[in-house]
C-alpha cells in the first residue's frame, strides 16, 4: 500500500472511472489536484472562462453518452460554473463538476475566494458534496459519480478543501470500477402498465409518437423506429430529441412546439393517441395543458417517476428506462395500417411546407445559409447551437439522422453555450466533423475559448448568423410590444473574420447567396478550426410560433398583419 | 465576550416586517425520512422557498435506524401545491420515504 494525497487518489479514482478529459481553470484551493494530474494520463483541457469549460464537458457528455469532468478553483471559480451546472440540470446531462475549497479549517470565516459552493450549487445540480475527511474522497466521488450517470442523468458537484485534497491517505485503488450492472428487465411493478399501454395503442387510429430526449439517453432509437413501422404512426420530436429518429424518414413531422412544423402542430390536433417516449411535455410543446391533445389518449413513458403526471395526467405510463420499455411494449402490439393518417398528415404538409412564410427578399436569409449547410455536410456531423432565432431556424433546417449529432440547450436557454458544447464534443468524437450555428449575440458570451479550440487545434467549424440584433427577444418586441425595441441592438458587432485572425483561425465571410454554397463548401473541407461569418438579413422572424401559453390550434404561420396579443404564457 | 446585540435592521424599522408568504389551503403535515447527510435540511427547505411556499412547523429528529432522521413538515397547501412539494421531495437523493401524516 502506497501513501497518496487525496487529490492524487480522486485523479487515480477518476482514471478507474474511465476518464479521459478533464475540462477547467486552476486556482490555489485546487492546486493538489492540479499537481495530481500531472502524473495523469488524463487529458486536461483550459478553458478561458469557467463556464466554458462547463459547457465544454457538458458538450462532450451530450455527444458521447459518458460523463463531462470539470476541475476549477473555490469562490469565483466555482461560482462560474452554476450557469453550466443548470444547463446540463434542466436538459440531464451528467456532469461532474470538482472544485477546490478554501481549507476546512476557514470555512465560514469568509476567508480568500470562500465561497459557499455547496449552498450556492444546491439548487442547480442533481445532488452534491462536500468532503470533510480525505478517508472518504474515494467513496464520495463514486457516490456523486453513480447519481450523475444513473436514471435520470443529471449534474453533481464535489467540493473539496484545500486541506483534505492535501491530506494523505492510505488506499487501494482498485484495479476495475465496480459499475452495477445495466438493468434489463422491467420492474414487476410496471407489468400491469405495460399492459394497459399496448391496449391503449392497439386501439388508436391515429396514433401520434413523440420523441424527447430521454429516448436518446437510453439509445432507444432501433425500438422507435420498429414502433412506427410497426403501427406505421408519424413521428414528432422535441428540441432535445431530434436525431432519435431520423426526420429524413417519411414518417417524421420534424420538431413540435412553439416553433415547431405546422404538420406536427397540426398532428397533436388530431390525433387520437400520443405517446411521449422520454419527453417532459415543456411547456414550449404544450403551451395550454388542457389543450393539449385535446380527447386523445395520452401515454408516457419516463424514467424518472416525478416526470409522470407532472404536466400531463396520462392514460397509462410506464416508469423505466426507455429502450427498456419499448423492448417489452414491442411484442404486445398489433400492426396497423396507418395509410390513410399519414396522408392526412402528408396533404396538411403540402399545403403548410416549412417555407411558407419565406418571403422573396434581397437579402440573404438564414435559413438559406443553413439550408446550404445541411445539403454540404457529411452526415456524421453533430451540430450544436447556440440561443435565440438561429438556433429555432437550425432546429427547423438542419434535418438531424442519427442520435447524439443535435446538441442544444433547451430547458436553460443558455446562451453562450453553442460554441464551447462544440470543443467539447470535438474532443469526445474526434473523428466527426462539429459545426456550431451560432448568434452574432450568443457568441460572444463565450468567445474567448477561440483560444481553447485554436490551441487544441480542434477543427470546429463556427457559423454566425449575424443579424445584428439580439433577433429572438426583437421578434417579441416586434409581435407583442409595438416593436418599441429596447435594449437589442448590436449595431457594433465587432468583425468577427479579423477576430478569428487574431487567434490564428482561418474566417469565411458570405452576405450574398450566390456565394453561400461555395464559402461553406470550402469551410467545411478546410483542415482546422475556422468561422464563418454569415451576415444576413436583420429583421427576420421565426415561424411557424405558438404564442407562449396559447394551443397548437392558435399557431401564427406567417408574418401576422397585425399587432398579435401579449402572450399569457412567462417567456 | 459582551458583543452589542444590533439588529442589521434597527435603523430601518419598516424592515422589520415580514414579507407575508401565503401557499393558501389548509394546513398539511409530512414526515420525510431522510440520511443525515450535510446540508438535508437545506434541501428540503428550497423545494418550499423556490414556490414561495411556507413552512409553518418543523421538527427534526435523529430516527431508531442510525445515520437517519425523520423531518416533521406542517404547511398550508392544496392539494395540488402538496402534490409539487411531494414531487420535488422525491428527487432529493437523501430522501428515503414520504409519509403523509393522518390528521392532515
Ligand atoms: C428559444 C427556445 C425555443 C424553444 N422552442 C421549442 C420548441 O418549439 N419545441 C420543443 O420541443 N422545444 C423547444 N425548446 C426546448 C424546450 O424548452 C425543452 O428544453 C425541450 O422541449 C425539452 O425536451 P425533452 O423533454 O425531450 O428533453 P429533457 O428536458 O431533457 O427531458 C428528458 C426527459 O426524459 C427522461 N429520461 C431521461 N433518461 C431517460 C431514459 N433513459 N428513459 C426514459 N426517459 C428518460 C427525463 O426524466 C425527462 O423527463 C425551446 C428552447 C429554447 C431555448
Ligand atoms: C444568458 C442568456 N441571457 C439572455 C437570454 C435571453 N435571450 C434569449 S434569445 C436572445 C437573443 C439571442 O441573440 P443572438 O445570439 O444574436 O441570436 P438570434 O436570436 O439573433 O439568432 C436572448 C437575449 C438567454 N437566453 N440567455
Ligand atoms: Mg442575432
Amino acid at each position: 500500500m502506497k501513501t497518496l494525497t487525496g487529490a492524487q487518489v480522486l485523479v487515480k479514482e477518476l482514471e478507474q472511472l474511465g476518464v479521459t478529459h478533464v475540462f477547467g481553470y486552476p486556482g490555489g484551493a485546487a492546486i493538489n489536484i492540479f499537481d495530481a494530474l500531472y502524473d495523469s494520463s488524463i487529458k486536461f483541457v483550459l478553458a478561458r472562462h469557467e463556464q466554458g469549460a462547463t459547457h465544454m464537458a457538458d458538450g462532450f457528455a451530450r455527444a458521447s453518452g459518458k460523463i463531462g469532468v470539470v476541475l476549477v478553483t473555490s469562490g469565483p471559480g466555482a461560482l462560474n460554473t452554476v450557469t453550466g451546472l443548470l444547463t446540463a440540470k434542466m436538459d440531464s446531462v451528467p456532469i461532474l463538476v470538482i472544485s477546490g475549497q478554501t481549507n476546512s479549517t476557514n470555512l465560514g470565516k469568509d476567508a480568500f475566494q470562500e465561497a459557499d459552493v455547496f449552498g450556492a450549487t444546491l439548487p442547480v445540480v442533481k445532488h452534491n458534496e462536500l468532503v470533510l475527511d480525505v478517508n472518504q474522497i474515494p467513496k464520495q466521488l463514486k457516490k456523486v459519480y453513480q447519481i450523475a450517470t444513473n436514471g435520470r442523468p443529471g449534474p453533481v458537484l464535489l467540493d473539496i478543501p484545500k486541506d483534505v485534497s492535501g491530506a494523505p491517505l492510505n488506499c487501494k485503488i482498485k484495479s476495475v470500477s465496480e459499475q452495477p450492472p445495466k438493468q434489463i428487465n422491467l420492474a414487476a411493478d410496471q407489468r400491469p402498465n405495460l399492459i394497459k399501454m399496448a391496449e391503449l395503442i392497439n386501439q388508436s387510429e391515429r396514433p401520434l409518437i413523440l420523441v424527447g430526449h430521454g429516448a436518446i439517453i437510453a439509445e432507444a432509437d432501433p425500438e422507435v423506429a420498429q414502433l412506427s413501422d410497426l403501427i406505421e404512426a408519424p413521428v414528432t420530436n422535441t428540441l432535445l430529441g431530434k436525431g432519435c429518429f431520423s426526420e429524413e424518414h417519411p414518417h417524421s413531422l420534424g420538431m413540435l412546439g412553439m416553433h415547431g412544423t405546422a404538420y406536427a402542430n397540426y398532428a397533436t390536433t388530431r390525433c387520437d393517441m400520443i405517446l411521449s417516449i422520454g419527453s417532459r411535455f415543456d411547456d414550449r410543446i404544450n403551451g395550454k395543458n388542457d389543450e393539449f391533445c385535446e380527447g386523445a389518449k395520452k401515454l408516457h413513458i419516463d424514467i424518472d417517476p416525478t416526470e409522470i403526471g407532472k404536466v400531463v395526467k396520462p392514460d397509462a405510463f410506464i416508469c423505466a428506462d426507455a429502450k427498456i420499455a419499448l423492448k417489452h411494449l414491442l411484442p404486445l402490439l398489433k400492426p396497423k395500417d396507418g395509410s390513410e393518417w399519414l396522408k392526412e398528415l402528408f396533404n396538411y404538409r403540402e399545403r403548410h411546407p416549412l417555407t411558407e412564410s419565406k418571403q422573396e427578399s434581397p437579402n440573404l436569409a438564414a435559413y438559406q445559409v443553413i439550408d446550404a449547410l445541411y445539403s454540404l455536410a457529411p452526415d456524421d456531423t453533430i451540430v450544436t447551437t447556440d440561443v435565440g432565432q438561429h438556433q429555432m431556424w437550425a432546429a427547423q433546417h438542419f434535418l438531424s439522422k442519427t442520435h447524439r449529432s443535435w446538441l442544444s440547450s433547451g430547458g436553460a436557454g443558455t446562451m453562450g453555450f453553442g460554441f464551447p458544447a462544440a470543443i467539447g464534443a470535438q474532443l469526445a468524437m474526434p473523428n466527426k466533423p462539429v459545426v456550431c450555428i451560432v448568434g452574432d449575440g450568443g457568441f460572444q458570451m463565450t468567445q474567448c475559448e477561440l483560444a481553447t479550440a485554436a490551441k487544441e487545434k480542434l477543427p470546429v467549424k463556427i457559423l454566425i448568423i449575424d443579424n445584428k440584433y439580439l433577433g429572438m427577444v426583437r421578434q417579441w418586441q416586434e409581435l407583442f410590444f409595438d416593436n418599441r425595441l429596447s435594449g437589442v441592438e448590436l449595431d457594433d458587432n465587432p468583425d468577427f473574420v479579423t477576430l478569428a485572425k487574431a487567434y490564428g483561425m482561418k474566417g469565411f465571410f458570405i452576405n450574398q447567396s450566390e456565394h453561400v454554397h461555395e464559402v461553406l463548401s470550402e469551410a467545411l473541407a478546410y483542415d482546422g478550426p475556422c468561422l464563418i461569418h454569415a451576415l444576413v438579413a436583420l429583421e427576420e422572424n421565426v415561424f411557424p410560433m405558438i404564442p407562449a401559453g396559447k394551443s397548437a390550434k392558435d399557431i401564427v404561420l406567417k408574418q401576422p398583419k397585425t399587432q398579435l396579443a401579449k402572450p399569457t404564457g412567462s417567456t | 465576550m459582551n458583543l452589542p446585540q444590533r439588529s442589521p435592521n434597527q435603523d430601518l424599522p419598516w424592515l422589520d416586517e415580514a414579507v407575508f408568504l401565503n401557499s393558501g389551503g389548509q394546513e398539511k403535515q409530512l414526515c420525510v425520512k431522510v440520511f443525515r447527510n450535510l446540508g438535508i435540511l437545506a434541501r428540503v427547505a428550497l423545494v418550499f422557498s423556490r414556490r414561495g411556499f411556507d413552512i409553518s412547523k418543523l421538527e427534526f429528529n435523529p430516527a431508531h435506524e442510525e445515520g437517519l432522521a425523520n423531518l416533521e413538515l406542517s404547511f398550508p397547501a392544496n392539494e395540488t401545491q402538496m402534490e409539487e412539494v411531494i414531487r420535488d421531495l422525491r428527487r432529493i437523493v437523501d430522501v428515503i420515504s414520504i409519509t403523509i401524516s393522518s390528521d392532515s
